[in-house]
């Protein structure tokens, strides 16, 4: 029973592990490499996302505020010139955007729905205005970060933290604390009624999410070597962030690492493929259409019902043959 | 022991005891659930006090009472319907039942057991038939350590069959101990379990004792069929 | 005094804009739950549309929206009945919200990349002869596209409540805001309600793309900007109260307006976001929601 249901996720991680090892030393850190690590970046901070927006069902329009100040908090020493080592900093900006998350739920945690998802797209507002309006944050200009990491220790490792954070969350899911997320999606006056906070509940799943997408950002930066209050703040991060969720199936952790692959190949592709502006908008839009009209859930759950429903006719089949 | 005690929409005193089966009867809008919900704290009396165990809990908050005893039965049934009936029972042990660790009497598998979901337990609830969904909030509800057990209209949507079974499940569950409430409209089902019986009628109450002789209460008659056109 | 006079002025002109945008949010979520997410850029769309007609073919663009409106609340029936009708008779817990402003969402997305295309990024200003005419006060000059729009959004107003309790379409659509069951019961046609309160509510997206065109100058990230102030005014309104987004809209007018007296025009929506922040914690309901 139990390995039955780990099979797939065994299968898929070394699939996953074998394509990386032909690619990472098949394309020596050029294009194909950055992608992929890109790719696992927003795979974090999905799954972070994920959290929130698909198991306690609160759609967040800013999950970038979390992202960009966890590329702040790396960004800004390091354009001071302070000598802190940068993968220290990486955690420590996953820390700060908990922190923040912590203390932002209060006012926006309080009420269930719209004001959360304006609220929460309002505070990326806010942060990429205070951002380029200031500065002492190095406004417009960004911050160059320059630091002496191995790029292929760094890919390695931003690539190992994907696999530990999917694993991580799969297995949070699992956990008391993961069923509570979900039975406040259900019906949060029955969860109240078993004696669930709904309020902690939420912030629980905000602030660790926060941490994941804290985490993804502040690598980004390390990784990218610059930040700038577009790269970091702009909801156009928040949509990267969240669309892939939506795309492979919300609420689900594999649907998450697909969805997210395929966000991110889509808008890659589109910036090549549909130069104009727009381009990169047009695709994904008509993607989140479709995938929504189609299978409402997402790709992934969409193709387990597809498999599941043809290999049902397969059995009953081979029943009537039985039968026969 | 005073289990508990409140002042009802005009004046009325109510209390129930501990280790009893009380059973609410009462006309369409009479105020059933609407009692339900102010024992529960999703409704915060205007005035008026609740007590519980001794201690006032007006204006406390579903969740803070439940951790402290009191689990509940919707009439319409909303079980987690994405979660198993065991991961409901569990949501229910870890969050509530938290409260009250060491006290447990009985088991998430003994609570499947009674409920009779031990085969379907790793089927999604939105899965179940009705009854099924029903047994599912009754287990939930005893996954959190109740000392009292509100059942609104368990009865309702389900065959002659399903509610003897659901008769003879909340008399192991009183054997165990839990006082019950019920709200229920059909009076078979009051008489065969309640030791006393209160009936509303337009927020007060109009009669309460036992089941056989309120049923013979001239003015719970009035209240139910209209007495003066008869 | 007098500019501060000027700049409450200046500011209730726009807050007629979203108060008009929360209007046709708060009608369609306040009675039917339907929860769209791309009136904002529909407003843009047709702020385009009557910024082309003006630069090619000289078209007074008050005619062209006014060609627009029974277009635009086409466009709101179909996409009612194309995409949002599969996702009405869900329940809450089933992610109905979610898929609707999913599904408003891109297609938000897609009207916004149309616009990128047709008319790229560039910030559009059209130069109608009476953009800049005032009526003078003494020192106060009040630019007559202003109280064009407070007055057509009172006009709006009126219109909507007139709609909703003199016709039979407004009390079908009371019917279905009480109790979609019943009303379905008694021989409404939900769906088709539905479709034309959406294509109503595009309507007044319309007219309130057609005034951000005249006042502002227009690009088509605009739209998402329009349909967030939008839900803030809903959301300060408290939560589908049609006056009280209307209210709502004008607040934040005049705050963002106040913010760039006062202080720095670029940090006028801080200032508002932090706003709804606060009144989120002292009164999470919104300001003139029913108690219930």
């Amino acid at each position: 029973m139990k390995n039955n249901k780990l099979r797939p996720y065994i299968i898929a991680g070394l699939i996953a592990i074998a394509a990386y090892m032909v690619l990472l030393f098949g394309s020596d850190g050029g294009y194909l490499s950055n992608f992929i690590v890109y790719v696992c970046l927003f795979i974090i901070a999905s799954q972070g996302w994920n959290l929130l927006g698909g198991y306690v069902g609160e759609i967040s329009f800013g999950h970038a505020v979390f992202w960009g100040i966890g590329a702040y908090t790396v960004g800004l020493p390091i354009g001071y010139d302070l000598n802190i080592s940068p993968l220290l900093l990486a955690f420590a900006g996953a820390a700060v955007a908990a922190l923040f998350a912590w203390i932002i739920s209060y006012p926006l945690l309080r009420v269930r729905g719209f004001p959360f998802l304006v609220g929460t797209y309002g505070l990326g507002v806010v942060f990429e205005k205070v951002f380029v309006a200031s500065p002492k944050l190095f406004a417009t200009k960004g911050v160059f970060v320059a630091n002496d990491l191995n790029r292929f220790f760094l890919h390695g490792m931003i690539f190992v933290l994907m696999i530990v954070v999917t694993v991580g969350v799969k297995w949070l899911t699992d956990k008391d604390l993961g069923l509570r997320f979900k039975a406040v999606r259900d019906v949060p006056e029955a969860a109240e009624m078993v004696g669930v906070n709904i309020y902690h509940t939420k912030t629980a799943a905000l602030v660790i999410g926060a941490f994941l997408c804290g985490l993804a950002g502040g690598l980004y930066v390390l990784y990218s070597g610059f930040i700038n209050p577009t790269t970091a703040f702009d909801s156009s991060v928040s949509i990267s962030i969240l669309m892939g969720p939506y795309i492979g199936g919300i609420g689900t952790v594999l649907g998450t690492v697909f969805g997210t692959s395929i966000v991110i190949a889509i808008q890659e592709w589109a910036r090549s493929a549909l130069p104009f502006t727009g381009g990169q908008h047009m695709a994904l839009g008509l993607l989140l259409i479709i995938i929504m009209m189609v299978s409402r859930e997402g790709l992934f759950p969409g193709l387990r019902k597809l498999a599941l429903k043809l290999s049902g006719k397969t059995k009953d089949k081979t029943k009537e043959k039985k039968a026969a | 022991m005073a289990f508990g005690g409140m002042e009802l929409f005009s004046g009325i005193n109510l209390s129930f005891e501990k280790d009893k089966v009380y059973g609410i009867i009462g006309t369409n809008g009479s105020g059933k659930t609407t009692l339900f919900n102010i024992i529960c704290g999703v409704l915060t009396p205007t005035h008026g006090q609740v007590f519980y165990e001794g201690n006032e809990v007006t204006g406390m908050k579903p969740w803070q009472l439940s951790r402290k005893g009191i689990g509940r039965c919707f009439q319409m049934v909303k079980p987690f319907n994405s979660l198993t009936p065991y991961e409901n029972a569990r949501v229910a042990r870890s969050s509530a039942g938290h409260y009250s660790k060491g006290e447990e009497k009985f088991s998430l598998d003994e609570i499947m057991e009674l409920t009779g979901l031990k085969d379907k337990r790793n089927i999604v609830t939105s899965e179940l038939s009705l009854p099924d969904k029903k047994n599912t909030e009754i287990a939930r509800a005893l996954a959190c350590n109740p000392k009292i057990m509100l059942f609104d209209e368990v009865s309702c949507g389900l065959s002659g069959e399903e509610i003897y079974a659901r008769m003879d499940l909340m008399r192991k569950i009183a054997d165990y101990g839990i006082s019950i409430i019920v709200i229920e409209h059909i009076m078979m089902f009051i008489k065969e379990i309640c030791d006393e019986v209160v009936v509303l009628h337009a927020g007060s109450i109009i009669s309460s004792g036992d089941p056989s002789v309120v049923a013979q209460d001239p003015k719970v008659i009035e209240a139910y069929l209209g007495g003066r056109k008869l | 005094m007098g500019g501060l006079t000027q700049t409450l002025l200046g500011g209730i002109g726009s807050g007629a804009i979203y108060g008009l945008m929360g209007l046709s949010f708060a009608l369609i979520f306040g009675k039917l739950k339907i929860c769209s997410y791309l009136n904002g850029d529909l407003s843009i769309l047709a702020a385009y549309l009557c910024f082309w007609s003006f630069t090619l073919w000289h078209v007074e663009p008050f005619i062209t929206a006014v060609v627009l409106c029974p277009l635009f609340f086409l466009i709101g029936y179909f996409v009612q009945t194309v995409f949002l009708k599969k996702f009405m008779a869900m329940e809450i817990w089933q992610g109905r919200y979610q898929s609707q402003i999913m599904v408003t969402w891109g297609i938000g997305i897609c009207i916004m990349a149309l616009e990128y295309m047709l008319w790229t990024a560039t910030y559009r200003t059209m130069g109608v002869s009476y953009r800049n005419s005032v009526v003078r006060m003494g020192d106060i000059a009040v630019p007559y596209v202003d109280i064009w729009a407070f007055v057509v959004m009172l006009v709006v107003l009126v219109g909507v409540n007139l709609l909703l309790k003199k016709t039979t379409l407004g009390i079908s659509l009371r019917a279905c805001s009480n109790d979609r069951v019943s009303a379905m019961l008694s021989g409404i046609n939900y769906q088709r309600v539905c479709a034309v309160t959406f294509g109503i509510s595009a309507v007044i997206a319309v007219i309130a793309g057609l005034f951000y065109t005249l006042t502002s100058q227009v690009t088509p990230a605009v739209g998402v900007d329009l349909t967030f102030k939008g839900w803030m005014a809903v959301i300060i309104g408290g939560m589908g109260s049609l006056g009280g987004s209307i209210v709502a809209g004008i607040i934040m007018g005049l705050v963002e307006a106040l913010t760039s007296y006062f202080w720095l025009p670029a940090l006028k929506e801080v200032v508002l976001f932090v706003g709804l922040l606060i009144l989120l914690i002292v009164k999470p309901s919104g300001l003139f929601s029913k108690s219930r």
